[in-house]
């Protein structure tokens, strides 16, 4: 999967599913075929987390106060 | 003038009051006193009454409870904003607008006993402070623009994360209005608590009187009741203000809430790299071990097969000679049928000395009484045969 917005990028979930790779990684329980596909996942959402860092800016808004 | 016409006009009382403070309204329409508080005491939970005194003289105090936002005790020495008025009882007394502490003896009480009442409420108990997400998003920011820490803590953040929404609520951060504002902006960030991660208050530093709005009760409670979790920064290295007590985190400056807020991207991507080439290792390693189960699969696949070959090979020689057994056995008494068929072949028999006698129609003859004398009998021997003629016979 190629990040095609950034806004649309949960980085949270990326991160989270990224430990959860390594997690599986690290268990008793590995399975070849299944490492394999999710070494590929989690190499796919390390680069999608470093572009979304490297491209998402911060922005400041300022609330309309309610008179 | 007004005053000289009412020597000769005869008043009510009240019509004597409204004038009385009509004139006090136009002389003193906001007072600034500074006083001792005495007799402090609330009526109907609504009303507040004390006298505010010096060494010499005393004034009667006047206010309402939604007006008073700190905690007053006597003693304490206090700054009041008022008006003067004479009630419709004749009494002279100030009605107070606001009111704030001077000197810092007072200060300091006022905090002790906020902070001694709150606690006892679990305010700032440690049980309910909440983590903040570790990668926020959505940044709800209460502070003043004007002031140095919106800058401090706005930069320190786009050093080191992306990404961030901030959504800045304009208050001011010292006087009696930013108690309204702050609790306002804490208020309007929680109508809709999902859409922010965090909720950040800051300011920078200043005196110990500047800093009285952070202690103040309704914003110290209004961050107690935030949905949404709190980060408090008032920038003042040795009081730590109420308000930072309620919040979920306390940071010492701005510079620090950014800090603790959010984590450095560059220490983040390290990790990430990190944890790539870990995964490469734990994949590696993965491969290995299949690898070395696929050798051991092998392996035991090939002792299997040599075990069954010697196992099939057992059989085979085991088959063998049974079978040998058994036709041997056969033989044997393939033998013996042999034998006795051997004893009782007829031709044997003749050779052991024997003959066949046959008499009429080749009849083999076994009893002497079938014969008549004179009969002619063939007698067949081991070799050729005889025709003889009965010439007599017994028994």
């Amino acid at each position: 999967m190629i990040m095609s917005d950034s806004k649309d990028f949960d980085f949270n979930k990326a991160v989270e599913e990224l430990k959860g790779i390594t997690e599986y990684l690290e268990s008793d329980e590995v399975q070849l075929e299944e490492a394999m596909q999710k070494y590929k996942r989690g190499s796919e959402l390390a680069s999608q987390v470093k572009v979304y860092l490297d491209q998402a800016e911060n922005t400041i808004k300022s609330i309309k106060q309610p008179d | 003038m007004k005053t000289l016409k009412m020597i000769d006009q005869v008043l009510t009382v009240s019509e004597f009051n409204d004038y009385v403070n009509q004139t006090l309204e136009y002389a003193y329409p906001e007072v600034i006193i500074e006083g001792e508080v005495s007799s402090f005491k609330v009526n109907q939970n609504k009303w507040v009454f004390f006298d505010l005194k010096d060494d010499s003289s005393t004034i009667s105090c006047f206010m309402s409870i939604y007006q008073l936002k700190l905690p007053i005790q006597d003693g304490m020495l206090v700054k009041v904003h008022a008006r003067p008025k004479l009630t419709q009882w004749g009494k002279f007394s100030i009605t107070i607008m606001s009111i704030e502490l001077s000197g810092e003896g007072s200060v300091k009480k006022a905090y002790e006993i906020l902070k001694a009442k709150l606690d006892k409420e679990g305010i700032f108990s440690p049980d309910r402070k909440r983590l903040l997400p570790q990668f926020p998003k959505n940044i709800a920011l209460i502070t003043s623009r004007q002031a140095a820490a919106f800058n401090d803590f706005t930069t320190v953040l786009s050093d080191r994360w992306s990404g961030l929404n901030i959504s800045h609520y304009q208050v001011q951060v010292q006087g009696e209005a930013a108690i309204d504002q702050i609790v306002a902006a804490v208020e309007y960030f929680n109508k809709q608590p999902d859409d922010y991660d965090a909720l950040v208050i800051i300011r920078g530093g200043g005196s110990l009187e500047d800093l009285q709005v952070f202690q103040a009760e309704p914003i110290v409670r209004s961050i107690f009741a935030s949905t949404i979790p709190t980060m408090v920064a008032i920038g003042h290295e040795d009081d730590v203000s109420l308000a930072e007590l309620a919040a979920d985190i306390r940071a010492a400056t701005p510079t620090d809430a950014a800090r603790r807020l959010v984590p450095d991207k560059k220490e983040f991507l390290d990790d990430i790299t990190s944890s790539t080439l870990m995964q490469t290792e734990l994949l590696r390693k993965t491969i290995v071990k299949s690898r070395i189960v696929l050798d051991s699969f092998n392996h035991s696949i090939l002792i299997l097969f040599k075990s069954l070959q010697s196992t099939i090979a057992n059989y085979q020689v085991g088959m063998t000679a049974a079978m040998d057994r058994l036709i041997a056995a056969h033989w044997s008494s393939l033998d013996a049928v042999n034998a006795k068929l051997v004893s009782l072949n007829p031709e044997a028999v003749l050779q052991r000395g024997y003959a066949v006698v046959r008499g009429d129609g080749d009849s083999v003859v076994r009893n002497y009484q079938d014969i008549s004398i004179g009969e002619q009998l063939n007698i067949k021997l081991s070799k050729g045969q005889l025709d003889v003629k009965v010439i007599d016979k017994y028994k």
